[in-house]
């Protein structure tokens, strides 16, 4: 039963991702980046899925953890010199001793406690991100356009910032996280955080520490948003603030809802959504957030499964 | 030196929990002996259902010890107790609704595996339990509660007398020393309370049962050793017979 | 030491009266959440629009009637009786709708920041607009002279508070606002009416931000985005007050008040607020009924 599951969601996945596989020879220059764009934060509403969709915890800071990420590897390129890789990797190590950090505390707490924590420490990253501003650039941010090497593949130099790389690592990223997610979901330890999030009380009682299992989906959400803000860096040169804002965190909360919370494609069809809902509205308005507010009004009121919760519930049952 | 091979397998010492005024377990001495189906009964309020949870470490004690096959277990966690033996299950049923049977099994079935083959596998802790070896668990466990081929259902969706049965399976599934049953019986119907009964006879002749019960039929049927508790003390303990014919517990307790 | 009371004093007193005039008005608003959160047990996550509404309608009351003071006066009535009807009717067609449940109230509450945000962006424009104080006058201290109009406000403050005090402890509103903090089902079973109280307590706190956001418009600028400050430094106080408790609401506004009004003096604000943040984090995880609390059930 779970094997023919987890086959029928790795084809499904699959199909999906050649599908954006084969898009970047059709889609013209415009909508090419917009996607490339979509790929890098869904994958950030991938990692954030992991903890409110399967675990049951919603963070209000995650952008701490994304823009940790892409700091890192920024700031590691400006000032150290590291190489692409390198500073992915920094990134990632970073992210991961952050993430670590805040789950050994806020975890301490549950509910509300817990969302009013991560909205605390997220805002106290962003402050500090502000208040060190000789040192990250403030406000202004800043661009790696000519600090970051250049990608070397078949004696070939490529720009990190070249739409065709751009999409590819972008699709890469994706691809790494739905199969990493799927894998878990399919694992033990998956069962165990879907069991935590129905009910932790119980589980506890079936022998396992929830602590550490929370621990645990907390610090590869954090780190996985990390290396999505490294990533982000890197392929669109450039680190700002706005990536630490408060905005920044709920953006996926709105993705992975409207997507599904607790499937794992749900939030790449959420973000992709919303991505180009909000491109629309701003052709027509500055205004987009709006529809924004709407739209998580109206979902929550009318629509809470989101889309591929809905699917999962009426017609296709195997899906993770 | 008959004494020796009665080494108790629970015991409590001084046990004692207040919540603000009220002391709903005063200085409780317990002592649960192997291979015996031991009961606990007494009025609404006496202290069963939180002494239980003292020992299963859903409830903090306020003072006193608990030590179970010889070790002091009052500063373990609820998990920890669990994986030491201690398994509790649910006097109102609380299984994970939303999933189906076979992952409630499951979830109890891969720890309880896990830990059997970290000793032997050369991996140890980083071993991975195969879904064929949880598979095979998951239906054994819901074969020996008569619950067999409910795999896919979803475990809110069954009659609650069948969730019981599911909790019952889980708690097996966790490898259980001791199995604390806490008022199995309530809200099932006749039928019902007799198949339970035969399951639970069953399931003694393997693993030590603790059973808090209202149903007197059930408690004489099945007990082996009765300990009554009012006002969160022990009253008397005994036989069956001998609850019986004692005259503190007809006064405080059968009498009405 | 004394020569640094000579050269700071002044500083340090300024920055005590500044901080006393902040946290009268912060513990207007701050009571408005505290009192959301204790009888009807949710986080409203848009309580910073209510008081960015208050100010923005001040404005206009202020454009409207062009005198200070019959618009000042005029806000002070409207606005918050504005303000509570948006609130009424957030209660009725979102909040009811989704059952008050705590996590799903936080993402349309987020919701409902944005809609407010954007409409008032819609209406009014982006431009941070001043509003004229409706009395004027200078109390002139040995070092400086001091605006009369922010200590009215921080009178009128200490009034809405004194009122909510009263409204709490005396009127019938008070008394089933308390029986519903404490226990909901039993409060339904003595017959209170429990859904209207929901929406009562949502207009009265929504209502409290909005006249907190009239009196502070003379002082400061009205925008659109005037609103997530007051947001962040209320749930500061809340929590430290204690989630859901009074008494502790005003002692933690006057805390944070005067700190953040020393701290900012002396001290960058934005490490004021760095600090404030990540103490009050700490006060979550260390000591979840907050530094004056009673227990929240």
């Amino acid at each position: 039963m779970r094997k023919k599951s987890l086959i029928y969601s790795l084809l499904f996945q699959g199909g999906i991702l050649l599908l954006l596989f084969i898009l970047q020879f059709i889609l013209p220059t415009y909508h090419h980046s917009s996607v490339s764009k979509i790929m890098v934060l869904a994958s950030y509403a991938v990692a954030y899925n992991f903890l409110l969709g399967y675990t049951g915890l919603m963070s209000l800071g995650h952008a701490m953890f994304f823009a940790a990420g892409m700091y890192a590897a920024g700031l590691g390129i400006y000032y150290l010199e590291l190489s692409a890789l390198g500073a992915l990797l920094f990134g990632a190590a970073f992210t991961l001793v952050i993430s670590l950090l805040f789950g050994l505390f806020a975890l301490r707490t549950s509910g509300v406690s817990f969302l009013i924590v991560t909205l605390m420490f997220g805002q106290t990253f962003y402050l500090s991100i502000l208040y060190f501003n000789e040192f990250t650039f403030g406000q202004d941010g800043f661009s790696l356009a000519k600090h970051l090497g250049k990608l070397v593949i078949f004696n070939k130099e490529y720009l990190y910032s070249n739409p065709d790389v751009r999409y590819n690592f972008a699709l890469i990223l994706l691809t790494a996280y739905l199969l990493i997610s799927t894998l878990i979901m399919f694992s033990p330890v998956g069962r165990i955080l879907i069991a935590i999030r129905e009910n932790e009380s119980r589980t506890q009682l079936l022998g396992y520490n929830v602590y550490y299992y929370k621990l645990f989906a907390l610090v590869l959400s954090g780190t996985f948003s990390g290396i999505a803000g490294a990533m982000h860096a890197l392929l669109f040169t450039y680190v700002g603030t706005t990536f630490a804002e408060i905005h920044h965190s709920i953006s996926p909360i709105l993705w992975t809802l409207l997507g599904g919370a607790g499937t794992v494609i749900g939030p790449l069809f959420g973000t992709g959504i919303m991505y180009y809902l909000v491109d629309i509205i701003s052709g027509i308005t500055s205004n987009y957030q709006l529809v924004v507010g709407a739209v998580l009004i109206l979902m929550i009121i009318w629509f809470p499964m989101g889309i591929m919760g809905t699917l999962r519930q009426k017609w296709m049952k195997w899906l993770p | 030196m008959d004494e020796m091979a009665a080494v108790e397998l629970l015991s409590t010492h001084g046990l004692t929990r207040q919540y603000g005024g009220l002391i709903a377990v005063n200085e409780v001495d317990f002592k649960l002996y192997p291979d015996r189906i031991h009961a606990i009964i007494g009025p609404n309020g006496a202290g069963k259902t939180t002494l239980v949870s003292l020992i299963c470490g859903r409830t903090a004690p306020s003072s006193g010890r608990i030590s179970f096959k010889g070790n002091d277990i009052t500063g373990l966690s609820s998990a920890k107790r669990v994986q030491a033996g201690i398994v509790y299950t649910f006097q109102v049923t609380s299984v994970f609704s939303n999933l189906s049977c076979y992952e409630n099994v499951a979830l109890s079935v891969q720890r309880n595996l896990r830990a059997q083959q970290k000793g032997t596998s050369l991996l140890g802790k980083w071993n991975m339990v195969s879904e064929a070896d949880i598979e095979q668990a998951v239906s054994k466990y819901l074969l020996e509660v008569g619950l067999e081929g409910v795999e896919a259902q979803i475990a809110g969706t069954l009659p609650y007398g069948h969730q019981k049965l599911l909790e019952v399976a889980m708690s097996l599934a966790a490898g259980p020393k001791l199995l604390i049953l806490d008022e199995p019986t309530q809200g099932l119907a006749e039928a019902e309370i007799e198949n339970l009964t035969q399951l639970i006879q069953e399931i003694s002749k393997s693993v030590n049962v603790l059973l808090i019960e209202h149903n007197m039929e059930v408690v004489f049927n099945l007990a082996d050793h009765v300990t009554v508790m009012d006002n969160g003390s022990i009253l008397a303990e005994g036989t069956p017979t001998e609850i019986e014919n004692n005259h503190a517990v007809q006064a405080s307790y059968l009498g009405n | 030491m004394s020569s640094w009371i000579n050269e700071n004093g002044p500083l340090l007193f300024l920055a005590l009266l500044d901080g006393t005039v902040t946290a009268f008005v912060l513990a207007l608003i701050a009571l408005g959440l505290s009192l959301v959160f204790g009888v009807m047990r949710i986080v409203n996550i848009a309580h910073g629009e209510f008081f960015m509404l208050g100010a923005v309608f001040s404005w206009f009351a202020f454009d409207l009637t062009d005198d200070p003071l019959w618009g000042f006066l005029l806000a002070l009535v409207l606005a918050p009786a504005l303000v509570g009807g948006i609130a009424v009717f957030s209660d009725r067609f979102i909040l009811r709708k989704i059952k008050y449940h705590p996590e799903s109230t936080i993402v349309a509450t987020i919701g409902l920041l944005y809609v407010i945000q954007s409409l008032t962006l819609i209406v009014f424009g982006p431009e941070a607009r001043a509003v004229e104080a409706p009395l004027y006058f200078r109390i002139q201290f040995p070092w400086f002279g001091y605006s009369g109009y922010k200590l009215i406000v921080a009178g009128m403050s200490a009034l809405g508070l004194l009122g909510v005090w009263l409204l709490m402890i005396r009127s019938k509103l008070g008394l089933y606002m308390r029986a519903t903090q404490q226990d909901l089902e039993i409060a339904k079973t003595y017959g209170v009416p429990t859904k209207k109280i929901y929406a009562a307590v949502f207009a009265l706190g929504g209502g409290l931000a909005a006249l907190a956001g009239v009196l502070v418009v003379p002082i400061r600028q009205a925008d659109h985005l005037m609103g997530l400050e007051p947001l962040l430094l209320s749930f500061i106080v809340v929590i430290i007050g204690g989630l859901g408790s009074i008494r502790g609401t005003i002692v933690a506004a006057f805390i944070i008040g005067i700190s953040d009004g020393i701290i900012s003096v002396f001290y960058e604000p934005t490490l004021a607020k760095m600090l404030a943040t990540l103490f009050v984090a700490m006060v979550l995880v260390l000591k979840p009924s907050g530094l004056y609390g009673e227990e929240v059930a």
